[in-house]
């Protein structure tokens, strides 16, 4: 362990999905961010060759660009010589795929691994409903004019009918698992329901983590993660999606999207519709440090669990228990915690099981785990906000939540490591913990491995 | 080959491109005659290249040498005489092209029967005659239009353009166009395995069977097919004539000519048309001194084009931009476009900005020409990678200065950049008032300090000057000019001195202007007589100086002047342009001339209406050019004067019909010039000539011998 570090590291500022990227192409996205990497790379005196691969993070595929990983890097200006391909883990896939190109250096197959994260979720396509699609295919086939044109006839009167022959959104169709048949806010409301969440408690979270964000940006804690990126003739420099001055009264009069009536997931406790990219670099520890490089963090343990698909949102809880019966460590020992807010619910459900032994053993027992993980605390959570406020591009978020743990930590100057995990549509959950690399953090991290040996 | 089809193959040995010279024609004509027309066996030939390029047109080294019509007119006769036969044999000609097919190789084509093209990039079509000032002389001007129509034709004789493959096989130049692929090595032995190749030989097959082929419809409007109508040819060669005196202000007589002999050519047999309205023309234009002037520009910018040593830039090739303004963001563009990658720095993202959008919106526009794919676009695009932070400068190599005109910005910068920068990493600085040597004054390495004019707008104007200060190391001299060279610029390399070269002889030239419109003349009337001597009518848009600050912008242009009177007093421009300057007034306000200046003129300055005769405007105009352009040479800024004069059609618009600035005082005769420039110094001193000016013009003389 501890021989893959993050050289470096950063994001795009995450735009509603609909605003400042929406005419911009996700691989072209991605290879903007390749692009600022090799630029970066070149001011260390690292040449673009020196990537021996490239693993992309995508949830929702381009239809132009199936393997986007390949896209990206490639017109990002590394050479075609080296290989890309990606990761799907639904929103997990951040984190999962810089699990996956730590495996691939310790286990030597490569020296340095560029990891790429992106989503654009303006550019889901629509669906046609089958029956027309059927018909657009007959058509296309058809040889002879009058074929043509009885199957044109056939296919107008579909196209002009939408009640009856619906075209159907993309972005619901992905956000729909098939294994339970539900809508990830339906997944959510099962939670609030089952943990019996107010509304207002979910509210109060959801503002809590718009407000910090504000503060975080205003502050300017976000500069050194965030690179801004030229879209719609100028420079995007901040997130769009934090709702400045939030109040729970102001939520509190948002009307719930997935039960209508009964619901309690609204817009506004629900992460956000967003679009963006990541870059990480990732490298064996002693090539880092013989070429001199500014080392972002190490990564440390990786942890994934699977769960009820119905109950995704609390599979964090799970991956989070591996976790830490794997490295022996406690929640206390992690200043900085990043939990992905897919939705309020899911959020405070983890933080609420993860503190009682009577709901770890309800929920988890079947799965070995009946102890309290211990309690989070205010301080420790999601520092400058989450995906309520900033947006939940499936396939970045993971790398964001890496990126901003490490950034948090290096701002605290705090030696101990941080803590990372998601919840993953589908019921699965991942977790990893990330550490600061230098000279103050190795000492720590020399205890932490006494105390597990 | 079996099927009964020779490919007839072109290889020039000894020389880069393939061309026409008469030895070629000889052994064309033996190789058709004897073993095509009288070879039983053979059914029909294929021409084609072995080279790179098609056939790059006829032997310019050959015409310029041509003094007698007597000369040129056999071989003209004997090459009709073998297209004739050619044309008008039993058995076909096919020409298979590929690459660049110009001139005299694009008539040879015109006289086979068909023609396959490969879509290989750099396959281009064209008639560049014109721009030499003759017209194409292989009957080029009677076959055009029978393949296309009549406005096509003339659009692409009379202006001499390039035509590339896709827009000719809707034009009908071409038969038909073939995929590519790249060949490493053509041989003779291979050539037939090539597919646009093999098309051209089933053609000719087919051809030569008896069925016949029939050639594709035009894809062109019904108003160009309308042209070639005898009701509507007059007004059609009306429309021409009209543009051409537009673009050529009857300076240059090879379009119209070109025009009148397609007239009188039309209706004609081809070889009666090709012997009766072509090949006189032709004999008039070729032996005329304003071809001979424009087949030495022409020899003169390849020459500088080739002088460029081959070198590679270190870093992957990235060429990183500081300042991205006007100039910076224009030279990124152009970068990009050549597969540089840049790094585009200035101190704000809102700068960056506009500078990307700009690029964006220029590519775009390629885009929507179809000139460039969705991928190149995107590519472009991506290879600008903006930034504000002077540390991503660690890595580079090359570094192109281009921030507002700031002696002391452009000095911190410079310090900025050695902080950072590798030791060998070149700063060409573009800057456009100040010398290179007082930017590196303080420079840690002044051997890495190179300057690079561009010049505005940088996609449009061809020229770049490199300028070596005398601390300039041969590195980063040869490096700036390798990428003038790759920017597909013509580099001409110029001493370290205020305006460098072109501007400090324009500086002259505004300078004059300005005391024209002080003494009492108007701006139409002073821009006028430089319209009418030719100002700037090369690039189609011909200005004159008053103009000419406006599109440069007046405060650009005061400073300018005010930066070049370190040279001495005869720069010191009169002093209204301060208060113009101070002002932001224009000289013209859209077609009008601005009235605020002769208010302003009037009243501050009492000035009244005065006129003067167009010859004398036109002498205060450019007789102080030469003598500027003297000093230059006696200065050591540029030695060889050819150099100059091609600097001065190239970035001043001085026009190419007069041969060259120093080209044109020489065959006025220097001693005449001199005088000249005394009698105008009676009345003003400011025009004392060059105290060497005799001397220097001497060894000027004696390039021009």
């Amino acid at each position: 362990m501890g021989k893959t570090v993050i050289v470096d590291g950063f994001r795009t500022p995450f735009c509603k999905a609909g605003t400042h990227f929406k005419n911009i192409e996700p691989y072209f996205l991605a290879a903007m961010a390749v692009k600022e990497m090799t630029q970066r790379m070149n001011g260390w005196g690292m040449k673009p060759g020196e990537v021996d691969r490239v693993v992309g993070s995508n949830v929702a595929t381009p239809i132009n660009a199936p393997n986007i990983a390949r896209v990206a890097a490639t017109m990002g200006g590394l050479p075609d010589s080296v290989v890309a391909d990606g990761i799907n883990k639904n929103c997990g896939s951040g984190v999962a795929a810089i699990n996956y190109g730590r495996m691939y250096i310790e286990s030597g197959q490569a020296d340095t691994v560029m990891v790429v994260g992106v989503e654009s979720m303006s550019k889901i396509v629509l669906a046609y409903d089958e029956r027309v699609k059927e018909i657009f295919t007959l058509l296309s086939m058809s040889r002879t004019p009058s074929e043509k044109v009885r199957n044109l006839f056939r296919l107008i009167p579909k196209l002009i009918r939408f009640q009856k022959y619906p075209p159907q959104s993309g972005l619901v169709l992905g956000l729909t698992d098939p294994i339970c048949n539900q809508i990830m806010g339906k997944t959510a409301e099962n939670i609030a329901r089952a943990f019996n969440i107010s509304r207002q408690e979910q509210d109060a979270f959801a503002c809590r983590s718009n407000n910090l964000a504000e503060q975080a940006d205003k502050a300017g804690f976000f500069k050194k993660e965030v690179w801004p990126v030229f879209a719609a003739s100028k420079f995007i420099k901040h997130d769009n999606g934090i709702r400045n001055s939030q109040t729970v009264e102001n939520l509190a009069r948002l009307k719930p999207v997935f039960d209508k009536k009964y619901g309690t997931v609204t817009a506004g406790n629900s992460s956000q519709v967003t679009d963006g990219a990541a870059c990480m670099l990732l490298m064996a520890e002693e090539k880092a440090k013989a070429f001199g490089l500014p080392i972002l963090g190490r990564v440390g343990v990786y942890a994934d669990a699977g769960y009820k698909p119905e109950f995704m949102g609390l599979s964090p809880v799970l991956a989070i228990a591996k976790l830490l019966k794997a490295t022996g460590l406690s929640i206390k020992d992690f200043p900085v915690i990043e939990l992905n807010e897919a939705f309020a619910s899911v959020a405070v459900a983890c933080m609420m099981t993860m503190d009682s032994d009577a709901l770890m053993k309800k929920w988890f027992g079947d799965y070995g785990f009946t102890k309290a993980l211990g309690r989070i605390e205010n301080d420790q959570i999601n520092l400058n906000g989450g995906a309520i406020a900033l947006g939940h591009p499936p396939g970045v978020s993971g790398l964001r939540l890496a990126i901003t743990a490490l950034c948090e930590l290096a701002r605290k100057s705090e030696g101990r490591p941080a803590l990372i995990s998601a919840c993953v549509g589908g019921g699965q959950g991942v977790a990893m913990i990330l550490e600061r690399f230098d000279s103050a953090h190795r000492k720590q991290s020399d205890s932490a491995h006494q105390r597990r040996g | 080959m079996d099927n009964g089809i020779l490919l007839i193959g072109f290889d020039h040995v000894g020389r880069q491109v393939n061309v026409l010279s008469s030895d070629v024609l000889y052994e064309l004509a033996d190789v058709a005659t004897y073993e095509v027309l009288e070879n039983e066996k053979v059914k029909g030939a294929v021409v084609v290249s072995l080279k790179d390029s098609f056939i790059a047109g006829a032997d310019i080294e050959e015409i310029a040498s041509i003094s007698k019509k007597e000369e040129c007119e056999s071989l003209v006769k004997f090459a009709h005489s073998l297209f004739d036969a050619m044309s008008y044999s039993p058995k076909p000609f096919v020409a298979a092209i590929e690459g660049a097919c110009f001139g005299g190789g694009f008539e040879l084509a015109l006289a086979c029967d068909w023609r396959v093209a490969s879509d290989r990039p750099g396959t281009v079509f064209g008639l560049p005659e014109v721009k030499l000032g003759i017209i194409p002389g292989f009957g080029g001007t009677q076959r055009l239009p029978k393949l296309t129509n009549l406005d096509q034709a003339l659009d692409i004789i009379m202006t001499g353009k390039s035509i590339y493959p896709y827009p000719a096989l809707k034009r009908g130049l071409i038969d038909d166009l073939v995929g590519h692929s790249d060949v490493f090595c053509r041989s003779i032995a291979t050539i037939d395995k090539e597919r646009f190749v093999q098309v051209a030989v089933q053609r000719a097959i087919e051809l030569a069977s008896e069925k016949k082929l029939k050639r594709k419809k035009l894809g062109l409007g019904f108003m160009s097919q309308m042209s070639g109508w005898p009701v509507a040819r007059n007004f059609t060669f009306m429309q021409a004539r009209k543009l051409a005196g537009k673009s050529t202000g009857g300076h240059y007589p090879a379009p119209l000519e070109a025009l009148e002999a397609i007239k009188n050519g039309l209706g004609k047999k081809t070889i009666n048309g090709c012997l009766e309205a072509e090949m006189p023309r032709l004999l008039e234009l070729i032996v005329s001194p304003l071809s001979k002037d424009l087949i030495d520009v022409y020899f003169q910018n390849e020459k500088a084009k080739k002088s460029v040593v081959r070198r590679a830039v270190k870093n992957g090739g990235r060429i990183d931009v500081m300042g991205a303004g006007l100039m910076g963001t224009q030279i990124a563009g152009q970068l990009s476009a050549k597969g540089f990658d840049v790094l585009l720095k200035d101190i704000s993202y809102d700068v960056l900005a506009s500078a990307k959008a700009f690029i964006e919106k220029s590519e775009r526009e390629n885009l929507r020409k179809r000139t460039i794919s969705q991928s190149e676009f995107e590519k472009r695009l991506l290879r600008v990678s903006p930034t504000i932070d002077m540390k991503s400068f660690a890595g580079t190599s090359f570094a192109i200065e281009a921030v507002a005109e700031n002696i002391e910005l452009k000095r911190k910068l410079l310090a900025e950049f050695e902080d950072v920068a590798l030791f060998d990493a070149i700063f060409a600085t573009n800057t456009s008032f100040f010398m290179v040597s007082e930017i590196a004054s303080r420079a840690k390495h002044r051997e890495r300090c190179v300057g690079m004019h561009f010049f505005n707008p940088v996609g449009k104007m061809p020229l770049v000057e490199v300028v070596r200060a005398e601390f300039t190391s041969q590195q980063a001299v040869d490096t700036a000019l390798w990428l003038a060279g790759r920017l597909g610029k013509v580099p001409i390399l110029v001493g370290d001195g205020p305006g460098f070269l072109v501007n400090r002889i324009l500086a002259r030239y505004m300078t004059e202007a300005l005391f024209l419109l002080a003494d009492g003349l108007t701006i139409e009337d002073i821009d006028g007589a430089a319209k009418r001597y030719g100002m700037a009518i090369d690039s189609g848009r011909p200005m004159g100086p008053f103009r000419l600050i406006d599109f440069v912008g007046i405060k650009t242009a005061y400073s300018a002047l005010k930066s070049s009177k370190k040279l001495g007093p005869r720069m010191n421009a009169p002093e209204f342009i301060e208060s113009v300057a101070e002002k932001n007034m224009t000289f013209y306000l859209d077609k009008e001339e601005n009235p605020g200046i002769y208010t302003m003129l009037t009243v501050d300055y009492g000035w009244s209406r005065k006129k003067l005769a167009e010859k004398e405007i036109q002498d205060r105009l450019f007789l102080p050019m030469v003598d500027e352009a003297l000093r230059c040479i006696g200065g050591g800024i540029i030695s060889d004067p050819k150099q100059l004069d091609l600097a001065m059609l190239l970035g001043a618009g001085f026009p190419a019909f007069r041969g060259g600035l120093l080209k044109h005082a020489v065959r006025n005769n220097m001693n005449r010039v001199h005088d000249d420039i005394e009698k105008l110094a009676f009345h003003n001193t400011r025009f004392w000539p060059f105290e060497d000016f005799l001397a220097v013009a001497r060894v000027v003389e004696g390039y021009y011998r």
